[in-house]
C-alpha cells in the first residue's frame, strides 16, 4: 500500500524534509509507524523535554475517508509523565484536512528558539511565528488563525499551560477535542511549538475500491440503525453511561474513597436532566456521523454564558462525584478551563482531588496550599486552582507535576493517597471491575483504558451477544465484572483490537468495544483491502497489532524501566474496601491479581517474572532488530522520582 | 452570496461533502463537494458552492444524492435542502 509522506520538521534549523513512509508499510498506519520512529530515533539518555525527543502526528490508513469512526489524529511522543511511550488521539476534523493538505505523517524534532506554529495547506508546510499568540489561550490562540487563515482550519493547538510545562499539559484540536494524557502539550511547549494548522480545502484521498467500500459502509450504517443501544451512544453521547454506573459502583467517589454515589447527585446527572436543560447541539469527527460530543450552555448562575463542547461521562466523574460537587456548571467550567488552558483534565481531577482529601484528613494544611480552604465540594477555589495550574503560580507551580512527584513536596504519608499508574496519573476505577483495571494497569502508557480495557463487564449481554463473545475471548467471565479469570484473555483480544482501529484512523467506538456487535478484527480487515488495496487476514491484523505492543513494551523497558512491578495496582487498592454501595465490600487480592498478571504474561510470551517480552516472541513478531535492546539492563531507570516505597507489592 | 441555511440535526462530520465528492472524483475531498457544511456555534449551516456542481448525482441509480444516503443524522432536513433547491424554491 502506498503509505504516503513524512514531513520532518528540524525545528532548532527550521529546515524541512520530506520522506515516503513506505518503509514502515508493516505497521499499516497510525502510531505503529509514529512509534517505529520514535523508537529508532529517540535515545534512552532523553528526557521527554530534551530537543532530541520526536513529537510525531499521524494519520491512519483510513483518514479522509468517509466512515462510522473515521476523523482520529493520533501523537506519539515519550511521555513527560511516564518517561515511557506516550501516545493518543483525538477526534474533530484536523485528520482529514491534515491529509487533504498532503501530509500523512509529521516528525518534529530539535528546539525552535522563537515560538512558532507549523500551517500546512495544498502540499505546503510553512514554519510561522507565534510570536502575536504566545502566552495565549486555546481560544484565542484558534480565534487568531481562523482570523488570519480563514474559517476552513483545523489546528492542533496548546495553552498556557503547554507553554508553562505542565507535566500533563495536552494538546487541544478544533476548541474542544483533547489528545489528553501523558503530556503531549508540555511536549509541544518544549519545543517552543504552539500549533499546528491544517488547510484541508485543496487536497484528496482515493479509495482502493469505491464500489466495494460503499457497500461496507451500507452493512456498518445498517448495523449501527438495528441496534438501540448504540442508539444511546448518539442521543447522549458518552453521557449514556451514567445511569448504568450508577447501578454498578462505576464512580469515583471523593476521590476514590468510595465507589458509590448518593442519589441526589445521581439524579442532577441524569442524562436527559443535562441534555434537555443544557445541551445546545452535538457534533462529530470527520467522515463518521455518531456524533457523540455534546456541546453544552449553562443559562443561569455562575457558569453562565459560554458554549462549551465536550463535558462528557469523564467530566461529571472527575469533576462532579470526584470532588464531590453536584453541579453540571461546574463541570463544564471547569472542563472548559481544562480544554483553554490545555491540560488533561483527567489528571486535573486526580490532583485536585488528591489534594482534598489530603487537605480534609489533615496531612495538607491551608499555608501549603497558599492559604486556600479546599474541602470536598470546594467549587471557586478549585477553578482557582487549576488556573493557578495552568499558569504554574504558587503551589499550582508543584501540582502541575502530577500527583506522584507532587506527594513528594507534602508530607510523607500523602505519597499513599495519590492515584497515579506508572507516575501517570489515573483516572480509571480498578476494584470492582477488574477487567477494566486489569488493562489500566498493564496499558503501556500509564493508566487508560482505551487500549486493552473491555467496557462490557457491567454489561448483561442477551443470547445472541454471548454467543458473539464467547466466538470472540473464547472465555465466558465478559459479564462477570469481579472475576479474575479469563480477564487476560479479553484485554489482550482489546489490545489489538484498539490499535488496529488507531492505525486506520478509525475511533474504537465504531469497534465490538462500545457494542458487541460492531466492527471486530475482520471487519477492519475488509475496510482495509477496500480503502487502501491492503490484503490482509484478521489473523495476521491481529498479530501485527501484538508486535505494535511489544514495541511499546520495549521502549518502556529501554526508557523508563518499567517492569513486572510498574503493573501492578496502587498498595491502597488492595488494602481498602469499597465501602457502601453495589460494589460494598470489594477489594483487590493480591494473589488472584499476581495470578492474572502471571498469565497475562504467559500468553503475551513475556518472562513471568519481569514482565519483559522474551527473544522467541520478539521474533515471531518480526521485531530481531529489538532483541540486542533485551541483552542489557534497562538503560535508564526513567521512573526514580516514584519513591522506593511507592512501588507497590513487592509480593 | 451563497445562502446558508441550519441544517436541523446535523453534527458537521462531513460524510455528505466526502460522499459528493466521491460521486464527482472517485475520490474523497471537501474541494470537490458541491456543498459546504459550517459550523454557527449553535449548530451547522449548509450551502450549495457556487458555481453550481450539484448534479443530484446522476449516474447512481436508484442510489441518488448520495450526501443524503450517507447522512444519519440530518438525513431529512438534507434532503429537503436538496430538494428545495433543485425545484428553484426558498431553501
Amino acid at each position: 500500500m502506498n503509505m504516503g509522506t513524512i514531513l520532518r520538521v528540524n525545528l532548532t534549523t527550521g529546515k524541512m524534509t520530506r520522506e515516503s513512509a513506505d518503509r514502515y508499510e508493516k505497521w499499516i498506519g497510525g502510531i505503529g509507524v509514529a512509534q517505529q520512529i520514535l523508537y529508532d530515533e529517540v535515545k534512552p539518555w532523553m528526557s521527554a523535554f530534551d530537543p532530541g525527543n520526536r513529537f510525531i502526528v499521524a494519520t491512519g490508513a483510513m483518514t479522509g475517508m468517509l466512515c462510522p469512526g473515521s476523523g482520529r489524529i493520533a501523537a506519539v511522543t515519550k511521555s513527560p509523565m511516564t518517561t515511557g511511550i506516550a501516545s493518543g488521539n483525538a477526534g474533530g476534523l484536523f485528520a482529514p484536512k491534515m491529509i487533504y493538505a498532503g501530509f500523512e505523517y509529521i516528525v518534529f524534532e530539535g528546539r525552535s528558539r522563537k515560538p512558532v506554529y507549523l500551517y500546512l495547506k495544498n502540499g505546503e508546510a510553512k514554519l510561522l511565528s507565534a510570536d502575536e499568540i504566545s502566552g495565549k489561550t486555546v481560544g484565542e490562540s484558534v480565534d487568531y488563525f481562523e482570523e488570519k487563515h480563514g474559517r476552513q482550519v483545523s489546528s492542533m493547538c496548546i495553552g498556557p499551560a503547554g507553554e508553562n510545562l505542565v507535566r500533563y499539559a495536552c494538546v487541544t484540536i478544533d476548541r474542544f477535542r483533547v489528545i489528553g494524557k501523558c503530556g503531549f502539550g508540555a511536549v509541544m511547549g518544549s519545543k517552543n511549538l504552539k500549533a499546528i494548522v491544517a488547510d484541508g480545502s485543496e487536497g484528496s484521498v482515493k479509495p482502493a475500491d469505491p464500489y466495494g467500500l460503499k457497500r461496507k459502509l451500507d452493512d456498518i450504517y445498517d448495523r449501527i440503525d438495528s441496534n438501540a443501544n448504540y442508539k444511546h451512544l448518539m442521543d447522549y453521547g458518552t453521557l449514556c453511561h451514567i445511569p448504568g454506573k450508577y447501578l454498578t459502583a462505576g464512580f469515583s467517589f471523593r476521590h476514590g474513597q468510595d465507589l458509590n454515589i448518593p442519589k441526589e447527585m445521581a439524579d442532577a446527572y441524569d442524562p436527559d436532566n443535562i441534555v434537555n436543560t443544557y445541551r445546545v447541539h452535538q457534533s462529530s469527527c470527520g467522515g463518521c456521523f455518531v456524533g457523540c460530543q455534546n456541546h453544552h450552555r449553562i443559562q443561569t448562575g455562575e457558569y453562565a454564558g459560554k458554549v462549551v463542547g465536550g463535558a462528557p461521562f469523564n467530566s461529571v466523574l472527575n469533576f462532579g462525584t470526584k470532588l464531590d460537587i453536584t453541579n453540571y456548571g461546574y463541570c463544564v467550567e471547569a472542563t472548559w478551563l481544562c480544554n483553554d488552558l490545555g491540560m488533561d483534565m483527567d489528571a486535573v481531577a486526580e490532583i485536585l482531588g488528591w489534594v482534598m482529601e489530603c487537605y480534609e484528613k489533615g496531612m495538607i494544611t491551608s499555608d501549603q496550599i497558599d492559604g486556600m480552604d479546599i474541602p470536598f465540594g470546594e467549587q471557586k477555589q478549585s477553578l482557582e486552582l487549576i488556573k493557578m495550574i495552568g499558569y504554574r503560580q504558587g503551589v499550582g507551580d508543584i501540582l502541575a507535576e502530577g500527583v506522584a512527584r507532587a506527594a513528594s513536596a507534602f508530607a510523607k504519608e500523602t505519597e499513599y493517597y495519590g492515584n497515579h499508574l506508572k507516575g501517570n496519573d489515573l483516572y480509571e476505577i480498578i476494584r470492582p471491575l477488574i477487567g477494566y483495571g486489569f488493562g489500566a494497569a498493564v496499558s503501556t502508557r500509564g493508566g487508560s483504558h482505551v487500549l486493552g480495557s473491555p467496557v462490557c463487564e457491567s454489561s448483561k449481554f442477551n443470547e445472541a451477544e454471548r454467543e458473539m463473545a464467547l466466538k470472540k475471548f473464547k472465555v465466558n467471565t465478559f459479564n462477570d465484572p469481579l472475576a479474575y479469570d479469563g480477564k487476560p484473555e479479553i484485554v489482550t483480544y482489546y489490545e489489538s483490537l484498539t490499535r488496529a482501529c488507531s492505525s486506520m484512523g478509525l475511533c474504537i467506538f465504531v469497534s465490538d468495544w462500545q457494542q458487541i456487535h460492531m466492527l471486530d478484527h475482520q471487519d477492519l480487515a475488509d475496510l482495509l483491502k477496500y480503502s487502501v488495496g491492503l490484503e490482509i487476514s484478521a489473523d495476521e491484523l491481529r498479530e501485527r497489532m501484538m508486535a505494535v505492543l511489544n514495541l511499546e513494551k520495549m521502549f518502556n523497558y529501554c526508557h523508563a524501566g518499567f517492569t513486572r512491578e510498574d503493573d501492578m495496582p496502587r498498595e491502597r487498592l488492595f488494602k481498602e474496601k469499597v465501602p457502601t454501595g453495589p460494589a460494598k465490600g470489594t477489594v483487590l487480592d493480591y494473589d488472584k491479581w499476581n495470578a492474572m498478571l502471571d498469565h497475562y504474561y504467559d500468553i503475551h510470551g513475556w518472562d513471568t517474572k519481569t514482565g519483559i517480552p522474551k527473544p522467541e516472541t520478539l521474533h515471531k513478531l518480526g521485531l530481531d532488530d529489538l532483541i540486542p535492546d533485551l541483552m542489557q539492563p534497562a538503560q535508564v531507570p526513567g521512573h526514580s522520582f516514584i519513591h522506593e516505597d511507592l512501588v507497590t507489592n513487592k509480593k | 452570496m451563497e445562502k446558508r441555511v441550519m441544517l436541523k440535526g446535523c453534527v458537521g462530520c462531513k460524510a455528505c461533502e466526502m460522499a459528493c465528492s466521491l460521486h464527482h472524483t472517485d475520490a474523497f475531498s471537501f474541494r470537490n463537494s458541491s456543498i459546504d457544511i459550517q459550523w454557527e456555534k449553535e449548530g451547522y449551516s449548509i450551502a450549495f458552492k457556487s458555481p453550481m456542481t450539484c448534479d443530484t448525482c446522476e449516474g447512481e441509480g436508484e442510489n441518488n444524492y448520495q450526501c443524503v444516503r450517507y447522512c444519519y443524522r440530518a438525513k431529512d432536513a438534507l434532503k429537503a435542502f436538496i430538494l428545495n433547491t433543485e425545484e428553484g424554491g426558498e431553501a
